[in-house]
């Protein structure tokens, strides 16, 4: 079966340029490594993690195989500068892999290819040597620490995807590497397991993400219709108002994740980690990295308009709330924080002005200084006792106070930022509200029974083949929520889990089966399976219970999968592909743990992480494939979004964005909440017992098929 | 500063029940009991240690370790693993385990409870049973899957949990009916965090001493500040208009902080409520910073400005407005309430008709548990129990109940404190085998009491038999309040509960020097204003992030070399206090208090006749305070002399030395019978304990006669240095293996310039006791760095004031420091602050956890982490009936001793009798046959090498080879 390419039938584009000069082969070869190296050390403490009990004679193993990762990529650069150097500095624009690219360009995916200019020479080298300065640091300043191991997988996974993100020549591919630095983001927010606080302060941070995501998944989208192509360099051509929108989805990005106004109120909550990771994530990297977006598609946005007016207004008033701010906190991250805000506030005004060389010299320099005063912000207590020991005190004139107190209530007021933590707080109500009334959520799970009827009587229309079978076979995923609601908690999870899985699995199989459906059908499946999928999102979100998030998450993705279907149904497949497995993990785990604890003590688990690491590892895996951070799902989602956009237009593709991220958002909830965190039940005296190596091996092998499944078609053509 | 005065709580104080009278007197009355409850500590700024759980000193401390735990949830012990690993590693024996039994008179019980089974067998196996830290809900899971017995340990489990246990006791408490509390327990999800993520920020701003850009221009109380803050917030306001809109009512009403506590705490009339323990949860739920109010509100001197009302109730109002407002949003999502504005009262009534508690089952409690794997280790098989009598089954519970974690842990700690008692009074009860040489020495070096400093004692005498050493309290009797150059404000430099006398005033010894100190002040100044200004100023924002990528390989570098860092500091140090003072005896000027030449004389002759040096004195004495210099450490005052107020202690040591050099001075101490010989030069100096430099200070002031003395006492006390550093880094994971003195010393100093190092040094990490005595009688015995050495000469004081004042001065100090290490070690979470890694410095009062977390009280993780807890032991060398005099007049002391907070050993000075002091402050005599004799060893070095644990005490006699035989 053909697969159209990317969402636009009949799009004359079909293969990005090959590797071809020396110069593009030496680059993608050594940017491949110098990007590998710290994702192969992350993936071997991953496995170190997951085999092993941590301990403490692991340290300098441990800290060790991160500085070689990290030296030796650093190395790399330092090679590919010279050589960049010796060729005259070309623009370099160099492949992944080289057959990847060519089975990308086939299917119609946008390549992943790295581009090397000034900008990401530079910033790829700095930030290469501050994580290799950090991880230092960290070797000595973690010793003994739970989750020394954890830490520097964490740290090496983000630090490989940031410099993917540099290093990244088109969109697409930098939202991958976009999506791995704010999951790591969150980790390490949430790095105390057994304190409610940073858990609490990492939903912030993945709440105000996800609304960064989500301008950035809208923007390749959208670059993706309109250009076929989501290469930086291409856009440059597109039409006024195009570039406009695109300007404007970036921006949100940018905004989300540097933390600019008016969503800046998540980065002081983000210093809950150890020092070295504000000090990597807060002060250096993660959140530069919106900034940095702005640098790299100035082509964009540059021309004068709405988006670059809204980034001047913007990054001015970062630039003076944040320093007023920074000036009103007593405490040393916190004022930090607000400092890194202000200062990326200039960087984006200059970029806005049109001065990008010196705000790309200003955006290398804040993230160095930042970076190493957050490792230094311990050293300010004795620096405040000896300042107030030997300086006078200051005392700002009135109009300087008023002036302050002013801007304060300029960066508070932002009706966004107000929206926001509003909005998370309204996440807790829904969850809350979906826990009280259970039976809206078995309602709503009766929802499949609309669409796929409209769907059957189309589909009878059209093709006229409807058996009895086929309509028993529609019709499973109805049984499957009867038997839901009906029984409510008298039936196990496990069978719950598995009768929406296999329900689900039927209906979007059948789904596949037939093509498009255009007309009214088409309508009413495509809105009845975004109906799904929101009420599956938010009983996700309500979840209390880790099998009812389960089930919920099914629901929500059998509803995109339908809403999807109606124009392209090899999704379905992919879906059932993806979903399968995954499930199967879950519920063994899920099964695993109940056998440990017995029944109805999810919310005991907490802190179970630190001295069950393979617990944590699947649970963590489990919980990435469901949120849709990895790669595989970001094709699903972009593959959907730009669906959706191509069909209905923007503002659909904005609700389902929404779903989306609402969707991770419960996921992160329930799996923060209930894995980490201070328990509501009785007090624990202890962690619950770890996995064994059978169990971990089959539901790692179970995520290794949900991760490769759907890769296997595209592999056959 | 004042005394602080505590009233001790005795478990009756504390309220068990009481009737709901919602008056705001009855509300006063209840906060000011809750209060009672919260870690009484001072600002950062100038921490001291102190007694944890210094409120409950007036109960046994067995009894206020328990009560703690019920009120604070802490663990008051070792845990029961900790314990057997010392057991293994021999630091408990079963010997000590034994005679802890006898002291707490549970003797063994050789009655049957089980066919060929003691309760003595019964109680052993509790004691040694093994078991991995596994959740409650797991049990029966472990023991069919990890355990050998599989299926029969679950079936015995089974049985275990039928024995008629009493019921009762759940772990489920009923929760406390405020709002927020209910609210809590209906949603499943604690209001903490988000409380706190509204509440730090105005309390870090109210409370703040100098860390925010500018501070607040407020001084009023805490309640209207915040109240007005919230109402200007505007939509902001995390919970929209409402929260705004009642602030701003009750900013218009005026209403009271104490009215508003009676409101927002929801009683009404009817409603069966415990108001003391109400308030109690509401305090402890930010004890941080609740007790940071409560600690300013009685210390007006230690607020940020002197005129600011910080009060508790005021804290306590705030907190209670945002948890109301979140029960509120809860109850109307979970559809408990339909309207919006509903009273706190209302609230309450409509949520507790919802809250339902979760049943308590014996399989979730820890006695039957502890009492299955005792039967599992005793291999008692299935079906045995559910064949016994029923007496007999009731006598197996009662011993798994008597004998529970509480008594167990008592005993494990007691026998932990009896080996270590008995190490060191056998050892005193022994003639030491090296004596200083007789005559003159070369050298007279005096220290601070302070634990860190008995190695490097301990290697000064080493190196040179003519060189002695003597330990007093770090401040020198010297209570002053310091001044030096380049501050413009005094620091007092005396232990707490003492106030400063006299005010004295840094001088420069020079035109010359003055100008130059002037100059490097101003340089300092310069660079600091431009450090901190990069942080938060506008200029700095700017200048800062256009040339940090120069600077970035330095910084890189100093990462990888932090001994690059060293280098670069001594260039930029504005080496205000290394040479060429004055320090006059006294300086006019506003508010500066005279010091009278007979004051100095008392002070200098009363501490000379203190540690007993009135004769011989060596050529040149050194005397030192001390402090520890470290990169990356807001602890930096709990490292510090704790003796000087949690400052460095040198200026006190440098104005002894001044004081005991004046001729006048040395005139009048002549006529008191102190000659101090004309070629005696008295010194100060540093010791740096963190570095382990030792650093003579105002050479210049040095007369040229003493010079070659200087330069060999120099290298003497380097060479001790050194040897110091060896002995330290056993200590070190990251150390060289094998050190000698060269590499030890430059990893030490590395140490202490490395900002990535959490561990700097070591603190008062493994102190056990309090030597108070004359040095010969410990000179050479390796006491590991394990004890605060006094000097004490009891020939010469008759009277006994002299032991009652050195009694009464290092009490609060070393009693102190001991308390507050065990108690963060035992629970680094609760009673300490945890890892130091999270720790975000704020507003010079403290550190917390994140951006909005909890101010942390007592010490962190990382220093306490090695230390093994055990209470002081004093050893006193005088006649018992000195010591007696001296307790009874000392009721602090003795009401320690009596609680056992802390236990007090005494040598007779002319034999080698030996007293323990019981709880009831009687003497018994203490038998040490059969116990081992002390062990000896030819140095310091080859007794600890490879070696990084707590070593037994030994003699280190120079005369013994290395093998520990008498060398031919």
């Amino acid at each position: 079966m053909d697969r159209p390419l990317i969402g636009y039938p009949g799009s004359t584009r079909t293969v990005t340029q090959l590797p071809g000069s020396d110069m593009e082969s030496t680059t993608r070869l050594i940017l491949d490594l110098a990007v590998g190296s710290p994702l192969l050390v992350a993936a071997t403490l991953g496995f170190y993690l997951a085999g092993f009990k941590s301990s403490e004679r692991r340290e300098r193993l441990v800290a060790g195989i991160s500085q070689l990762g990290l030296g030796f990529t650093c190395l790399l650069l330092v090679l590919q500068l010279s050589v960049w150097f010796a060729a005259g500095r070309p623009v370099i624009h160099a492949p992944l892999l080289a057959e990847a690219v060519r089975a990308d360009s086939e299917r119609g995916h946008p390549s992943a290819v790295w581009l090397y200019d000034p900008l990401s020479a530079a910033a790829s080298l700095l930030a290469s040597l501050m994580a290799l300065g950090t991880m230092r640091f960290a070797s000595t300043y973690l010793h003994r620490e739970p989750g020394f191991t954890r830490f520097f997988m964490v740290g090496n996974l983000f630090t490989g995807s940031m410099l993917g993100l540099m290093l990244s020549g088109n969109l697409a591919f930098s939202a991958w590497w976009w999506e791995i630095i704010g999951f790591t983001s969150v980790l390490l927010v949430g790095f105390y397991h057994a304190r409610p606080g940073p858990q609490a302060a990492a939903r912030t941070v993945f709440c105000y993400y996800r609304v960064a995501d989500s301008g950035l998944l809208l923007a390749v989208a959208w670059l993706m219709v309109h250009a076929e192509t989501a290469a930086f360099e291409d856009a440059a051509s597109l039409p006024w108002m195009t570039r406009q929108v695109l300007g404007l989805l970036l921006l949100v990005a940018a905004v989300g994740k540097s933390a600019q106004w008016p969503l800046m109120g998540w980065l002081p909550r983000a210093m809950e980690g150890p020092t070295p990771s504000s000090a990597l994530f807060y002060g250096g990297m993660s959140v530069h990295a919106g900034a940095y977006l702005i640098l790299r598609t100035k082509d964009i946005w540059l021309e004068s308009g709405p988006a670059r007016w809204a980034l001047a207004i913007s990054g001015a008033v970062t630039l003076l709330t944040g320093l007023a701010r920074a000036r009103s906190r007593a405490d040393a991250k916190g004022a930090l924080a607000n400092s890194t805000s202000a200062s990326l506030g200039l960087v984006i005004l200059l970029a806005a002005v049109g001065l990008t060389p010196l705000a790309g010299w200003m955006l290398l320099g804040n993230a160095a200084l930042r970076w190493y005063q957050m490792l230094r912000a311990p050293a300010q207590f004795q620096e405040y006792v000896r300042r107030k020991r030997e300086l006078a005190p200051e005392n700002p004139s009135p109009a300087m106070r008023r002036l302050d107190r002013s801007l304060e209530q300029l960066a508070s007021a932002g009706i966004l930022s107000g929206f926001l933590s509003r909005f998370q707080r309204a996440i807790e109500g829904a969850a809350l509200w979906f826990a009280a009334g259970g039976k809206i959520l078995a309602l709503s799970s009766l929802m499949p029974l609309v669409p796929v009827s409209a769907w059957l009587c189309h589909a009878g229309d059209i093709q006229n083949n409807v058996t009895p079978l086929a309509v028993v076979l529609v019709l499973t995923p109805c049984w499957f929520y009867l038997v839901y609601w009906l029984g409510g908690e008298q039936i196990s999870s496990t069978l719950k889990t598995g009768l929406a899985t296999f329900s689900s699995a039927i209906a979007l199989a059948c789904v596949s089966q037939v093509g498009p459906v255009e007309g009214l059908p088409g309508q009413i499946l495509m809105f009845g399976g975004l109906g799904i999928a929101l009420f599956g999102a938010m009983g996700a979100l309500g979840g209390r219970k880790l099998p009812d998030s389960l089930v919920a998450t099914i629901q929500a993705w059998t509803g995109v999968g339908l809403a999807a279907a109606a124009h392209r149904p090899q999704i379905g497949w992919e879906l059932v592909a993806t979903m399968l497995p995954v499930t199967l993990a879950a519920t063994l785990l899920m099964g695993t743990i109940k056998a440990r604890v017995g029944k109805g003590v999810w919310q005991g688990l907490a802190g179970a992480g630190i001295e069950a690491p393979r617990l944590e590892a699947g649970w963590l895996l489990v919980g990435a494939a469901f949120t849709g951070v990895p790669p595989w799902i970001i094709f699903h989602a972009s593959d959907w979004s730009v669906e959706v956009l191509m069909h209905h237009g923007f503002l659909l593709a904005i609700i389902q964005t929404v779903i989306l991220a609402v969707l991770t958002i419960g996921w992160t909830r329930t799996l923060l909440g209930t894995l980490w965190g201070e328990p509501s039940g009785p007090v624990q005296e202890g962690p619950m017992p770890d996995l064994n190596l059978f169990e971990w091996v089959s539901i790692l092998a179970f995520l290794v098929l949900g991760a490769t499944l759907p890769f296997a078609r595209w592999w056959q053509s | 500063m004042g005394n602080i005065q505590v009233t001790p709580l005795t478990r009756d104080a504390i309220p068990r029940a009481g009737n709901c009278d919602p008056s705001p007197e009855r509300v006063t009355e209840a906060v000011r009991h809750a209060a009672g409850l919260l870690v009484d500590q001072a600002p950062l700024e100038t921490f001291v240690a102190q007694n944890t759980l210094q409120v409950l000193e007036g109960i046994p401390f067995h009894d206020a370790v328990r009560t703690a735990h019920e009120l604070h949830g802490a663990d008051g012990y070792l845990s029961e693993a900790e314990f057997q690993e010392l057991f293994r590693s021999g630091e408990v024996t079963a010997a000590d385990l034994h005679e802890a039994r006898c002291r707490l008179a549970w003797p063994e019980n050789p009655e049957t409870v089980l066919p060929g089974i003691t309760v003595q067998n019964l109680e052993n196996a509790l004691l040694f049973r093994q078991e991995p830290r596994i959740a409650p809900a797991s049990r029966a899971w472990w023991l069919r899957h990890q355990h050998p017995a599989g299926a029969k340990a679950v079936d015995l489990w089974n049985e275990v949990i039928r024995l008629p246990w009493e019921t009762g006791g759940s772990t489920v408490t009923m929760p406390v009916n405020t709002p927020g509390d209910l609210a809590r327990h209906l949603a499943g999800f604690t209001l903490i965090t988000s409380t706190r993520s509204l509440l730090v920020g105005y309390c870090s701003r109210y409370l703040d001493r100098g860390m925010a850009g500018h501070h607040e221009p407020e001084t009023g109380r805490f309640w209207p500040y915040f109240l007005g803050h919230v109402a200007q917030a505007g939509i902001v306001a995390p919970f929209g208009p409402a929260l705004r809109a009642d602030a701003l009512r009750r900013l218009e009403g005026r209403q009271s902080p104490i009215d508003a506590v009676v409101e927002l705490l929801g009683l009404s009339d009817n409603q069966p409520t415990d108001l003391d323990e109400m308030l109690r949860a509401v305090v402890l739920r930010h004890p941080g910073w609740a007790g940071m109010f409560h600690r300013l509100e009685r210390n007006p001197e230690e607020r940020p400005r002197a005129d600011t009302p910080v009060s508790l109730i005021d804290f306590i109002a705030a907190q209670l407005l945002i948890e109301f407002h979140l029960a509120r949003d809860i109850a109307l999502q979970l559809q408990i309430i339909s309207r919006k504005d509903v009273t706190p009262a209302a609230l309450v009534k409509a949520l507790l008709e919802k809250v339902k508690l979760p049943e308590a089952s014996p399989a979730l409690r820890r006695d039957p548990w502890n009492l299955c794997l005792a039967l599992l280790k005793l291999d008692v098989r299935t079906g045995e129990l559910s064949s016994l009598p029923k007496a007999q089954r009731k006598t197996l519970v009662e011993v798994a109940t008597n004998f529970g974690m509480w008594r167990r842990l008592a005993l494990w700690l007691e026998a932990l404190e009896a080996n270590l008692r008995n190490q060191i009074l056998k050892a005193l009860a022994e003639n030491p085998p090296v004596a200083a040489t007789p005559g003159r020495p070369v050298l007279d070096v005096m220290t601070c009491l302070d634990d860190r400093e008995e190695s490097f004692r301990r290697a000064l005498e080493h190196l040179d038999t003519r060189i002695r050493t003597w330990g007093a309290p770090g401040f020198y009797q010297l209570p002053v309040a310091y001044r030096d150059l380049s501050s413009p404000y005094p620091r007092i430099l005396c232990p707490l509960g003492v106030s400063p006398a006299y005010t004295v005033r840094e001088k420069p010894a020079s035109e010359r020097k003055a100008a130059t100190l002037q100059r490097t002040a101003s340089f300092s100044r310069v660079a600091q204003k431009a450090e901190l200004s990069l942080r938060s100023k506008w200029m700095g924002a700017l200048v800062g992030t256009l040339t940090a990528v120069a600077a970035f390989p330095l910084m890189v570098l100093g990462l990888f070399f932090p001994r690059w860092r060293e280098v670069f500091q001594r260039v930029t140090h504005s080496g205000h206090d290394s040479a060429g003072l004055d320090l006059p005896e006294s300086v006019d000027g506003a508010g500066v208090l005279a010091f009278p030449l007979q004051e100095q004389v008392n002070r200098v002759g009363g501490l000379l006749r203190t540690i007993g040096l009135t004769g011989q004195f060596a050529p040149l004495v050194v005397v030192l305070g001390h402090g520890s210099r470290t990169a990356n450490n807001p602890h930096k005052s709990a490292y510090d002399c704790g003796a000087c107020r949690g400052h460095e202690g040198h200026n006190n040591a440098r104005l002894f030395a001044t004081l005991a050099n004046r001729p006048e001075v040395r005139k009048a101490l002549t006529e008191q019978g102190i000659r101090i010989p004309e070629d005696t030069w008295f010194i100060g100096g540093r010791h740096d304990t963190c570095a382990g430099t030792v650093e003579l200070l105002d050479l210049e002031l040095v007369p040229p006669s003493q010079r070659d003395n200087l330069a060999q006492a120099q290298s003497t006390l380097k060479a001790a240095s050194q040897k110091d550093a060896v002995e330290r880094c056993r200590r070190f994971c990251s150390a060289p293996k094998k050190p000698d003195g060269r590499s030890a010393f430059r990893h030490v100093r590395e140490r202490s310039v490395d900002p990535a190092q959490p561990r700097p040094e070591l603190g008062h990490m493994t102190n056990a006791m309090a030597i108070v005595g004359r040095r010969s009688r410990t000179r050479g015995l390796f006491l590991d760095r394990r004890a605060f050495l006094v000097s004490y000469d009891p020939t010469l004081d008759n009277d006994g004031t002299v032991l009652a004042n050195i009694l009464r001065a290092i009490t609060p100090i070393v009693v102190g420091i001991n308390l507050q290490y065990y108690f963060s070690r035992v629970d680094p979470l609760r009673y300490g602050s945890g890892s130091k890694l999270p720790h975000n410095p704020v507003g010079l009062v403290g550190v917390m956890e994140g951006s909005c977390g909890d101010l942390r009280t007592g010490l962190p993780r990382q220093m306490v982490e090695l230390h093994t807890p055990v209470r002081l032991l004093y050893v006193v060398e005088a006649p018992i009936d000195r010591v007696r005099a001296a307790l009874a007049s000392n009721p602090d002391l003795s009401r320690k001793l009596a609680n056992q907070w802390c236990s007090m050993a005494v040598i007779d000075p002319s034999s080698t009798r030996e007293w323990l002091i019981e709880p009831d402050l009687s003497a018994t005599g203490v038998d040490l046959t059969g116990k081992p004799g002390t062990p000896r060893n030819s140095d310091s070095e080859s007794w600890f090498r490879g070696r990084s644990g707590n070593l037994p005490l030994a003699w280190i006699d120079p005369s013994l080879d290395t093998r520990g035989a008498p060398a031919r």
